[in-house]
């Protein structure tokens, strides 16, 4: 159980309500005080608390108990009344000021941890002065009417002994008209306990010669008891100085020069002690207990039991309608209302409080009654108050101070002020039970009824109690202080809101919450810049920066007040991660050239193994490169650099960086550039570099421009970029850093110059790491914090680029490009080797190539010679080129070199290309360098070619290939030039029918084409070579191509690509290898809505098979047209049957011959006639069908002279049947003889071909696909024979 | 004179992951950062009643001047936080619910 005497509402309330000693003193008296730097009342007031009084004291019970602890409050008469608002408010404020020159100090210190707050109490963390702002507060409304313990208990009159006729002053000073109005106006009775006091100063002679002649003449006029005698200034002079000074404390407002009580000596002190002990307990103690039974005895007379209370309601009720007055002028002191409040006032203040309860009670209904709200209220309060006094209902206490709070508010504004007291009472009441937290809306609903000032103290003390509420509320304590700093603000009290939002940042420190983060910094920030203390300010500046979610008004009002805050402090100041503008670290990347160079920055991006891959064969093994230039440089200390990197002295490490404006705001920076850090290689030594790496985390931490350590500026060149970026804005910077000197440099981070007002700085931390990997080239250091490389001396850089490569082009297309490479040093360059990726498209040429005329060049020579097979068997993956010996670069020439350029697939193609050299004559670090070239070209679809040969059914060795092209582009168009066939002695010609299909050859876009043309195979003996020889027949397609020389296919270029092509399409190929190819060749038309110019395209078609509906195929060859004399004998015919085995697999064959007609049925082959009729559209009816359609059904039709009669008029004669074994793709020819009797046409296609296919295989017996077999009916054989007429002749 | 409301999903360690201002008063400078103060402050308010009740809406709870503060803590103590000046109880309790039940979907899915 608490102890409501110990809280501090306790104390307060036995400080605060206490007798009131009215003082009314004589200008002499005054004068006598003065001369101690003292008034009258102050020299009395250290004496006025008595903390051990020990008075005994008996209220109405007849139990006295011991009063301990008391307390007297003496006022002049003048200062009794009700204080001016204004004047009041004044003093609070200045109250207020004074505190802020504490708060300024306080800010300079560090803010104390939260663990160390939470173990305080508050009372000792909340500043001291809001106690006294409190206090003050409360005593503004003091001396109210509606309020008895305000009212004067005694009065004490005070004459100097050297006045004149001291009685009649003494009548005087009572009867002026200054009484206070308490007094004058009726609110209290003027008949109030009188203490005549003579002051005696020791400085104008002894006491016996005056003053006790006038106290006997008092004693005799006032009465004994109440006169009395006092002595003072009875120190000589103003040297003595009194031990431990009681007035100190009081007066410390004015000078301490003063010398406060100089004049006292240590007997006035006891003097004046004995006097006010004596006032308190002989005459005021006594008076009170005297009127409280005296009141009591009368209200218990009036009020207390059932009569009376019935009469006081009757009575009541009587003035209901009487006019509602706030004031409650009606009731005068000797009013039976006005006497219970005095009667319970005065239990109050000698702590009687049942009995002040019991009245105050009895007093609140007769005011509710009488709708005399202020007193109500008032009463309300005291009730709540003795309620804690006695510690009994926490229910009933709050329930009153609720009722009195609401009751004054409504009394707006006669009542605000009350209301404050009260609720600063009611605060305190809960905070001394420990409900903190309601005590804290308590003082938020205060401060909604106070001025701004007020309000922000009262905001204040809210957060305190929300600090201090178990458990605590921080959020609460954080968001109350804010507000309490926002009226602080408002009532210009620039210093507390600084205080009380620094203390905020307790709580909102880093907190993600953007908008209270970016109010609490930015608020500080500007408040600190108002007091002057500007590198606080800036650090809060610094926080809101980054306020992309703020609106526009807000982000430039942010940045304005910034750069005021930066100009104000009248230098350069210099931010480690300075947030505007954003740098993206992910996407940071680092281009160096170390041996390998590239043609242009883009190509560093790319992956490196595939470079290597394409280098593999053409650079000397990494180990020796790295002993022969690496290991020459002994003196530098190789290990430590295992990490680094290499590059070359003069040529610039170039670091692509990110820069994003996050605000709306425009911004403009200037002076980007890379920090860094070159070691020159002379003053390198292991000691040195031991220390600088373990410094670099400290290093780190510093301004860049306490780094600048080398201090020739001519050693390193750094590039600086300006720029502005709009609102929300990214742009790329290309920074770079060129080391002059050998040595080792690390490049740190980078640093800019915002609005040419702050240096933002920003080191490399090891955090991106990961993401820099991203980028092949980019270089991290493993210990992950600076990108360091070590600077050698390099070969002169070779610069390089292919002209008039496209950047798009058609499937087919095929050029001359020249490489240009240029050397720009004064060396020789020599040994040169190219390495090209994709040979398929990108080959090198001949020197002599350069000076030819495309295309002309590539047309047929008289003497050209067909291409040897030199090139065979070369890796056609990559393709290594090494420059002929005597080819060397000069010193500042340009270099042409040709290559032919064939995009044989649509799709987008990547091409790399890697040149290497080597330099003569030049002292290097280095033996080699390589010079990277990529391109990409996009390959666009042009024409479709394809073939589909076949066998021609009259003749073995002829071919019918039918060519379908399909354009396949939106707008261009293409004319066909030629068709070439590279195979074995091969032979293509056209048609001769064919050309009226499409005279133009003109294929506009979408349009498809099909040509017919005849293969000749003229070699007869061409098994067992392999070599590939390309004995190309061409057919010139274009009609109008009059005098066009052909395009000679089998020199390279063509050849090559062409060989490239046949590896290729291998793999795509559907029945395997096979000799025949063919290459289309057309021009592209000249478009001039595109702007394309006319180019030759060229078309590989590989790999093309002669298309078989049998495996075996056959031909009767022999005599169409016989003339024979039949009368001498019938005739013998000899024939030859040719048979084709076109399988894997060996074959058994046989031939069976009937002389019985064939029947109706046209075959009853098993394979060819199940794919004939399923199929539509023209491209898949096949050459044999037409031939085979065409030729039997007429026939059937008109001659078949075995429907009608069952004899044939031939037989077969040697074997019926014949059985040949056949070796995979293998010919055999087979005599077959025929008898025929008479003359006549007749159709020799009475035989079948059973053919039975063994797998080659002996082992896949078993597997029934690989083994087939059929029969096949003889194809239509037309012999005539007619009967010979020489015997007539 | 348009309603006031601001939306916010605090997050179990108490970081703002969605705010919205609502409503349909004109938006004033301070405002935004006013309402991030109020809810800020009422998340004290929250945890205490959070652990007093089985409810999930905690109608309410908290108020500054004519805001009011409603709170729907979710089983995994994020809290849906709403600052409002109408009172219309039942709407935002639906309101909540609904934003409950599409936060548990984003969530599954950002699982998935």
């Amino acid at each position: 159980m608490m102890e409501p005497m110990r809280t501090l509402l306790g104390r307060v309330l036995l400080e605060e309500i206490t007798p009131i000693v009215m003082v009314l003193s004589t200008p002499l008296a005054e004068e006598a005080c003065e001369k101690s730097g003292l008034n009258f009342v102050e020299m009395l007031l250290p004496f006025s608390v008595f903390n051990k009084i020990d008075v005994p004291v008996r209220t109405v019970s007849d139990q006295p108990y011991r009063l301990q602890m008391f307390r007297l409050r003496l006022v002049y008469a003048s200062d009794i009344g009700q204080q001016d608002y204004k004047a009041a408010e004044d003093h609070l404020k200045q109250l207020v000021s004074n505190a802020a020159k504490k708060a300024l100090s306080d800010l300079q210190s560090e803010p104390p941890q939260l663990e160390t707050i939470l173990s305080e109490t508050e009372l000792n963390f909340r500043p001291s002065w809001i106690q006294t702002f409190n206090k003050d507060m409360r005593k503004s409304i003091s001396f109210s009417e509606h309020e008895a313990f305000d009212h004067p208990v005694a009065c004490l009159l005070v004459v100097s002994s050297k006045d004149e006729q001291p009685i009649n002053r003494f009548v005087d000073l009572f009867n002026t008209e200054q009484l206070p109005s308490l007094l004058s106006e009726g609110a209290m009775d003027p008949k109030i306990l009188k203490h005549y006091l003579l002051l005696h100063d020791n400085h104008y002679g002894t006491l016996e010669s005056t003053a006790t002649g006038i106290l006997a003449k008092m004693k005799s006029t006032f009465g004994s008891s109440d006169c009395g005698l006092l002595c003072i200034n009875s120190s000589p002079g103003r040297d003595g100085e009194l031990k431990d000074n009681p007035w100190l404390n009081i007066k410390s407002r004015t000078s301490v020069s003063q010398e406060i009580g100089s004049l006292l000596n240590i007997d006035d002190i006891i003097a004046i002690k004995e006097f006010m002990q004596e006032l308190s307990s002989k005459h005021i103690i006594p008076y009170m207990e005297q009127k409280i039974r005296f009141l009591n005895q009368q209200v218990s007379a009036t009020r207390k039991g059932f009569r009376n209370q019935i009469k006081n309601l009757w009575w009541r009720k009587g003035k209901e309608d009487a006019p509602e007055t706030a004031s409650g002028q009606m009731y005068t002191f000797s009013s039976t209302e006005s006497q219970i409040r005095v009667l319970a006032d005065y239990a109050f203040i000698l702590r009687d409080y049942e009995l002040a309860l019991s009245n105050y009670r009895l007093l609140s209904t007769d005011y509710k009654l009488d709708k005399a709200w202020k007193r109500y209220a008032g009463v309300q309060e005291m009730m709540g108050l003795a309620y804690f006094m006695l510690d009994q209902s926490r229910k009933d206490s709050e329930y009153c101070m609720e009722t009195a709070f609401n009751t004054y508010l409504k009394l707006v504004p006669l009542g605000q002020r009350n209301a404050t007291r009260c609720g600063l009472w009611w605060a305190e009441m809960l905070k001394a039970r420990g409900q903190y937290k309601e005590a804290a809306s308590i003082y938020f609903r205060i401060s909604s009824e106070e001025p701004p000032l007020h309000a922000a103290v009262m905001l204040e003390q809210a957060s305190y109690s929300y600090l201090f509420s178990s458990p605590p509320m921080l959020r609460k304590y954080g968001f109350h202080l804010v507000l309490a700093g926002n009226s602080y603000h408002v009532s210009d009290q620039k210093l507390h809101a600084l205080r009380t939002y620094t203390n905020t940042l307790l709580v909102y420190r880093g907190i993600p919450w953007n908008f209270i983060h970016d109010h609490v910094h930015f608020n500080l920030g500007r408040w600190y810049a108002f007091v002057g203390i500007f590198d606080e300010s800036m650090k809060h500046m610094l926080e809101v920066l980054a306020c992309n979610h703020q609106s526009l008004v807000t982000q430039d009002l942010f940045l304005k007040n910034f750069f005021a805050i930066v100009e104000n402090m009248g230098k350069i100041f210099e931010v480690y991660k300075l947030q505007i503008p954003v740098l993206n670290m992910s996407t940071i990347k680092v281009i160096y050239e170390d041996h390998r160079t590239y043609a242009s920055s883009a190509d560093v991006n790319l992956n490196e193994n595939l470079w290597q891959s394409l280098e593999d064969e053409m650079v000397p093994p990494s180990s020796t490169i790295k002993s022969n230039w690496l290991h020459s440089q002994s003196n530098l200390s190789l290990k430590k650099y295992n990490d680094s990197h290499v590059c070359v002295v003069g040529e610039a490490i170039k670091l692509d960086l990110e820069f994003r404006n996050a605000l709306q705001v425009p911004i403009s920076i200037s002076g980007i550039s890379l920090i860094c850090d070159l070691l020159a290689k002379s003053d390198d030594t292991e000691n040195d570099e031991d220390t600088s790496i373990l410094e670099h985390n400290d290093e780190l931490k510093e301004a860049p421009r306490c780094r600048r350590r080398m201090g020739d500026a001519s050693s390193l060149v750094l590039s600086e970029f300006d720029l502005v970026l709009g609102g929300g804005e990214a742009k790329r910077v290309m920074l770079e850093a060129t080391p002059r000197i050998e040595g080792v440099l690390k490049i740190l981070g980078v640093r800019w110059k915002l609005s040419d007002l702050v240096v933002g700085y920003h080191y490399f931390e090891p955090n991106t790491k990961k993401k820099q990997k991203r980028g092949k080239r980019v270089a991290m250091n493993s210990s992950g914090i600076i990108l360091s490389f070590i600077v050698i001396k390099g070969l002169p850089k070779l610069e390089g680029c292919i002209k008039n490569l496209p950047g798009t082009t058609f499937t087919g297309d095929l050029r001359l490009l020249r490489m240009e490479l240029k050397n720009q040093s004064k060396f020789l360059v020599k040994n040169m080797k190219m390495a090209i990726s994709q040979p398929r498209f990108l080959i090198p040429g001949n020197l002599e190539d350069l000076n030819m005329d495309f295309p002309n060049c590539l047309e047929k020579q008289e003497n050209a010679i067909s291409m040897g097979t030199s090139a065979n068997g070369q890796k056609l993956k990559n393709l290594l080129f090494i420059f002929p010996n005597d080819v060397t670069i000069t010193e500042d020439t340009t270099f042409c070199w040709p290559l032919w350029f064939h995009t044989s697939c649509p799709g987008k193609i990547s091409l790399f290309l890697s040149i290497y050299y080597e330099v003569e004559s030049y002292s290097s670090d280095m033996i080699y360098r390589t010079l990277r070239l990529h391109y990409y070209v996009e390959v666009l679809p042009s024409l479709d070619v394809a073939i589909e040969i076949a066998p021609c059914p009259s003749k073995l060795q002829e071919f019918l290939v039918r060519m379908d092209i399909v354009n396949r582009t939106s707008a261009e168009s293409f004319s066909m030039q030629q068709l070439s066939c590279v195979g074995e002695q091969l032979e293509i010609s056209s048609l001769p029918g064919n050309e009226t299909i499409c005279p133009s050859k003109v294929l506009q876009a979408g349009q498809a084409l099909s040509c017919f043309f005849k293969l000749k195979d003229c070699s007869r003996n061409s098994e067992g070579k392999t070599g590939l020889f390309i004995l190309g027949r061409d057919v010139l397609l274009d009609a109008h191509g009059n005098g066009k020389v052909p395009i000679d296919v089998s020199t390279s270029p063509l050849m090559e690509f062409h060989k490239h092509e046949r590896y290729h399409q291998e793999k795509t190929a559907e029945g395997g290898i096979s000799k025949i190819d063919f290459i289309l060749i057309s021009e592209l038309r000249e478009n001039e809505s595109t702007g394309l110019y006319p180019s030759i395209l060229s078309y590989h078609a590989c790999h093309c098979r002669v298309t078989n509906k049998t495996p075996v195929w056959w031909l009767i060859e022999g005599p169409r047209i016989l003339s024979h004399d039949f009368s001498a004998s019938f005739c013998e015919v000899d024939l030859g049957l040719t048979i084709c085995n076109s399988m894997k697999a060996e074959v058994s064959i046989k031939v069976v011959t009937s002389d019985t007609a064939p029947e109706s049925k046209l075959s009853d082959d098993v394979i060819s006639d199940s794919s004939s009729n399923s199929q539509g559209g023209w491209r898949d009816i096949s050459l044999s069908d037409d031939a085979k359609s065409t030729s039997n059904i007429p026939q059937v039709q008109l001659l078949n002279p075995s429907s009608s009669n069952s004899i044939s008029p031939f037989i077969w004669c040697a074997a019926s049947s014949t059985e040949v074994k056949m070796l995979p793709s293998s010919t055999t020819k087979i005599p077959l003889r025929i008898c025929v009797f008479s003359p006549g046409t007749y159709d020799l296609s009475n035989y079948e071909l059973r053919w039975d296919s063994q797998p080659s295989d002996p082992s896949g017996e078993e597997d029934t696909k690989m083994r087939s077999s059929g029969t096949s009916r003889g194809h239509p054989f037309y012999l005539t024979v007619m009967q010979s007429s020489h015997k007539i002749v | 004179m348009g309603s006031t409301a601001c939306f916010i999903i605090v997050s179990r360690n108490d970081i703002p992951i969605y705010e919205a201002e609502l409503g349909s008063a004109i938006k004033k400078e301070e405002a935004a950062h006013q309402h991030q103060f109020i809810l800020h402050a009422a998340l004290d308010i929250a945890q205490d009643l959070a652990w007093t009740t089985s409810a999930m809406f905690l109608k309410a709870m908290d108020r500054f001047n004519e805001l009011v503060v409603s709170v729907y803590v979710t089983a995994g103590h994020t809290r849906l936080m709403l600052l409002h000046d109408s009172r219309n109880e039942d709407a935002i309790k639906s309101f909540f619910q609904e934003v409950h039940e599409l936060y548990i979907k984003v969530q599954l899915l950002c699982i998935v």
